[in-house]
């Protein structure tokens, strides 16, 4: 599997899940907001995009529904569960404390 | 993950499972609509159309690529993955059928067997007795009434409680005058509570209903007291009229004991300890323990007793240790120390070595059958090597073919387990018709959901054993050189050592039974030449007994006279004769009186076998005389001091001397001592397989009351015919004698070699099958050996390799397979035979004749296995062996 090399592990998940909070989106939506809010940094392939997607579905913290979306075409949109927003807060606050803690060690002056 | 995720996941995953078309579709549609969207937004960048979709496609990683990623993600494909190889397994095995049915059949047997012999480990040696918490009832001995009151009082703080049984005969008379002889148990009032049996009618007794036991334990209970019947009798003889409770037992004028209840059907006395009429009482009557103190050394009674909720057996025993020393110091003859014991270890102390060791000898042949279809499974994916190359060359991945070769296995074992619970029904039927009598619960031996659970674990087990070398085998094909070598140099690598590793643990396997049923053998040759002291062919036995009111019973003596005289009488009759015991159908009876002992220095039968005859006896049984004479007519009488000793008894107290008209010492009361006046040959009383102790034998009328009731009619041709005439003989003396335990005496033999044939029946029959299959495996490796081999042999034979070089090649690498299995099955047998000790007669366990034996029958077996293949190797023709590229 082609996972995004240099993408913490578990990362895209935070992302994808706080994307979706803000509102239901369909994979292709996602994958252009991904590239707009993370430029070249987080390389995010299509490929492991929807696998992710797939994977976040079957755990129950997405759910997925088709309707039309604004180009006039049927359309996966993807969007937040109660579940979902849950576990968007347990990682957040996981995520602040590790990068809250690196950053931390980072100014750290040398003696 | 969290069980309460759970209830929100199943329902998804259960819809990428049911609903897959569904699913398919839509991950479809989806990507599609991503790359219409992407392919839009490249146009509007203006990339040309084709340059703008090869953009798109390459965004996913390839379209088909990302889909499966997705479906991995959703775990549809593991499920899938598994049905397809079960179709795929299932099309292969049906390409197949003698391979098929080959694997199954063989794996049918080891199940079969393991599952047959299972079933009656399990409800004899497993389930726990049919009592309430029987894990805590304990069996502590034989007591006399002193003893028990004893007993009862100082071991109040280990056992919640404890009762007294004992079984005995009784005799009930019928309205005709005739009787009935029943199997009736006296018992303390407690007795079912403590033991946890169920009244299905009536009652159960209270402390009222006991009364003082009867003085002669012939006797029926006194009026007054109370019976508990046994559902079976009270079906038997009173056709379930529940009207009979409130109602005397005995009905034609004589009174006897009130019923008072009915058991629960099926209720049984299972520790055969406790009763000496080898039947389940017909009858309860409650009974109260005095306390007679004179009388110590009389036993009357077995105790159960119930251990207190967590007291350990070990304690418990302390704390009994304790009370016998005390028992001891108080009264110096008391002298029996008591051994606590489970009750269902007790019951089953007997036969429990017998069951392990067949138990044992089934698990090895379900081994072995394992192995014998990892091998078959090794040879198959050795010819499959090609196509299984294939599969890894085209990106068929390492765990997909692990997983098809295991589900193959699975998909063989399933078959080979149903048909082996088939084969394990008929066995178990066959099983129960052979099996010796004194298997406990043999009735409750049935195929229940225990041993098909037992089955199943079993089938799984196997499917892993066979399933997994070979799957691990074919993971590994050395693609590169299997496509360029034409799929014959890898035969030589691990998959050649595996295969034979898996034959010489076959050969060690079954060499180890092999092993086990030759020591069988040989104790069932031993036991059929043993010389037991006398010639139990054209005897018919028969027990005949009667009710002797008190004061009345003088009048036995004359009567065992009128028997014996009108039975010798009949026609075809060649001698009659009756004995207290007649061999074979009873235990050992050293006699056990309370009399002082004699000076060390005189000979003496104390501690000896003790048996009280007609005159007769030894010509009716004809056991040889060896000196002196028998017993004649006028021996029987009180006061005639003499006896017949046997020679164990005579080498023993008279070494280097005649016995013959010397004195010898009986603990007897008032009769110190008794003139011996013959020696005859010993007798093998309790069991043939068992030399038994030393006899001294005393006429019938030695004691004065006449005691024997086992008789014993010699006659030159077949017994049976003279049972009719015996019947009708003996009821025309007195109607009130009770007949019992017709039968020839050949029976007793039968039924004393039983335990023995039957032991070597099976194990013979499991050791045939396992050299069956270890054969056919050494066999099959071979064959495949010279298969692969073709080409190299034929250049061998080219150049000038004469065919009984190759036929010895072939036949070598059999015999050091068969070599190598057989000096680790002996090294095992070593180990392991010693478990039968207990089964065997006249031969120890590590018997070198016997382990000498069986290898070298063993390696004839190897050598015939590897003769096949190896005369195929030799008479290949070069120039087509060459060809056979």
């Amino acid at each position: 599997m082609s996972k995004p090399s240099d993408l913490v592990q578990g990362t895209l998940d935070i992302l994808l899940l706080k994307m979706l909070a803000l509102e239901p989106l369909h994979g292709w939506a996602i994958s252009q907001r991904l590239k707009q809010v993370s430029g070249n940094i987080l390389q995010v392939s299509d490929g492991s995009l929807y696998p992710a997607l797939h994977k976040l579905e079957q755990a129950g913290w997405i759910k997925a529904e088709w309707k039309t979306s604004e180009l006039g075409r049927r359309a996966k949109f993807y969007s937040l569960t109660r579940r979902g927003r849950g576990q968007l807060a347990r990682q957040a606050a996981d995520w602040e404390r590790l990068s809250g803690a690196i950053s931390h060690v980072m100014r750290l002056k040398e003696a | 993950m969290r069980p309460d995720q759970w209830l929100y996941t199943i329902p998804l995953r259960l819809r990428s499972l049911v609903r897959r078309d569904r699913v398919e579709q839509e991950l479809d549609e989806e990507l599609r609509c991503h790359l219409e969207f992407e392919i839009r937004e490249n146009i509007a960048r203006r990339m040309d159309p084709r340059e703008a979709r090869r953009r798109a496609m390459a965004g996913l990683d390839g379209l088909e690529h990302c889909k499966e990623e997705c479906r991995d993600m959703r775990h549809i494909n593991l499920v899938e993955h598994l049905i397809k190889d079960f179709a795929y397994a299932f099309r292969t095995l049906c390409k197949s059928p003698l391979f098929a049915l080959t694997a199954a059949g063989t794996i049918a047997l080891g199940i079969g067997a393991s599952t047959a012999i299972f079933s009656v480990t399990d409800a004899v040696l497993l389930r726990p007795l049919p009592y309430r918490n029987p894990e805590r009832l304990v069996l502590a001995g034989t007591f006399s009434n002193a003893d028990y009151s004893d007993f009862r009082d100082g071991t109040r703080g280990v056992f919640e409680d404890m009762g007294g049984v004992s079984v005995s005969r009784a005799f009930v008379p019928r309205e005709d005058g005739s009787a009935e002889q029943l199997s009736r148990a006296l018992i303390t009032t407690n007795f079912f509570r403590l033991i946890g049996a169920s009244i299905a009618l009536g009652r159960d007794f209270t402390d009222a209903d006991a009364v003082p036991q009867p003085s002669d334990p012939q006797v029926l209970m006194p009026p007054g007291s109370a019976a508990i019947l046994s559902y079976e009798y009270w079906q038997r003889r009173y056709g379930g009229d529940a009207a009979i409770l409130g109602h005397e037992m005995v009905s034609s004028g004589q009174r006897g004991p009130r019923i008072v209840g009915v058991l629960a059907p099926g209720f049984k006395l299972l520790a055969t300890t406790l009763s000496n009429t080898g039947a389940d009482p017909d009858f309860w009557v409650a009974n109260n323990i005095g306390y007679d103190n004179r009388h110590r050394n009389l036993l009357t009674a077995g105790a159960v007793a119930r251990l207190k909720a967590g007291m350990s057996l070990e304690r418990a025993q302390q704390q009994v240790d304790a009370l016998v020393a005390t028992l001891r110091a108080r009264y110096p003859t008391f002298d029996r120390p008591f051994r606590l014991e489970p009750m269902h270890r007790r019951m089953v102390a007997e036969v429990r070595p017998a069951l392990l060791a067949l138990m044992g000898a089934v698990m090895f042949l379900l081994l072995i059958a394992c192995a014998n279809v990892a091998n078959l499974l090794l040879v198959r994916a050795s010819l499959r090597e090609r196509e299984l190359a294939v599969r890894a060359a085209l990106g068929g991945g390492r765990w997909r073919l692990i997983r098809q070769m295991l589900v193959e296995a699975l998909l063989l074992s399933v078959v080979g387990t149903l048909l082996g619970v088939l084969l394990a029904r008929f066995g178990v039927r066959e099983l129960l018709t052979i099996a010796p009598a004194n298997v406990p619960r043999l009735d409750t031996v049935m195929i229940d959901w225990r041993v098909l659970l037992f089955a199943a674990a079993a089938g799984l087990a196997a499917a892993a054993i066979f399933g997994l070398a070979p799957a691990w085998r074919a993971s590994l094909p050395d693609v590169a050189q299997i496509l360029r070598g034409g799929g014959r140099t890898a035969a030589w690598g691990a998959g050649t050592l595996l295969r034979n590793g898996v034959v010489v643990a076959e050969v060690a396997l079954s060499f180890v039974l092999l092993v086990g049923s030759g020591l069988m053998l040989r104790s069932f040759i031993e036991l059929l030449r043993v010389d037991p002291g006398y010639d139990p062919h054209g005897v018919l036995t028969v027990m005949v007994t009667r009710q002797w009111e008190l004061g009345r019973q003088p009048g036995r003596l004359p009567l065992l006279r009128e028997i014996q005289t009108r039975l010798r009488a009949l026609p075809g009759v060649e001698n009659a004769t009756a004995a207290l015991g007649l061999p074979l159908s009873h235990g050992p009876s050293p006699i056990n009186l309370n009399v002082p002992r004699g000076r060390p220095t005189e000979p003496t039968a104390e501690g000896a076998d003790f048996e009280e005859v007609l005159p007769g006896y030894f010509e009716t049984l004809r056991t040889p005389l060896v000196a002196g004479r028998t017993f004649t007519d006028d021996d029987n009488a009180p006061g005639r001091r003499v006896a017949v000793i046997d020679e164990l008894l005579a080498a023993k107290q008279f070494p280097s001397q005649s016995p013959i008209g010397k004195r010898i010492r009986i603990p007897w009361p008032d009769i110190p001592w008794v003139e011996v006046i013959g020696v005859v040959r010993h007798q093998r009383a309790w069991s043939l397989a068992d030399p038994g102790l030393e006899t001294i034998y005393l006429t019938d009328g030695f004691g004065g009351v006449g005691v024997s009731r086992h008789w014993a009619i010699r006659t030159a041709g077949d017994p049976r015919t003279l049972a009719a005439a015996v019947r009708a003989e003996i009821a025309g003396i007195d109607k009130q004698l009770v007949i019992t335990r017709m039968q020839p005496m050949d029976a007793l033999v039968d039924r004393d070699q039983a335990k023995t044939r039957f032991a070597l029946l099976l194990i013979g029959t499991f050791a045939a099958i396992a050299v069956l299959l270890a054969s056919v495996g050494l066999y099959g490796v071979l064959a495949t050996v010279v298969r692969q081999r073709t080409a190299e042999i034929g250049v061998r034979m080219a150049l000038g390799a004469a065919p009984a070089g190759i036929f010895k090649l072939v036949v070598g690498h059999g015999m050091r397979l068969g070599a190598a299995g057989i000096a680790i099955g002996l090294l095992a047998a070593l180990g392991l035979t010693r478990a039968m000790a207990s089964m065997l007669v006249g031969v120890r366990a590590t018997d070198p004749a016997t382990f000498v034996a069986m290898a070298v029958l063993f390696f004839f077996i190897a050598a015939a296995a590897s003769w096949l293949p190896a005369r195929r190797a030799a008479g290949l023709d070069p120039t087509a062996a060459l060809r056979e590229e």
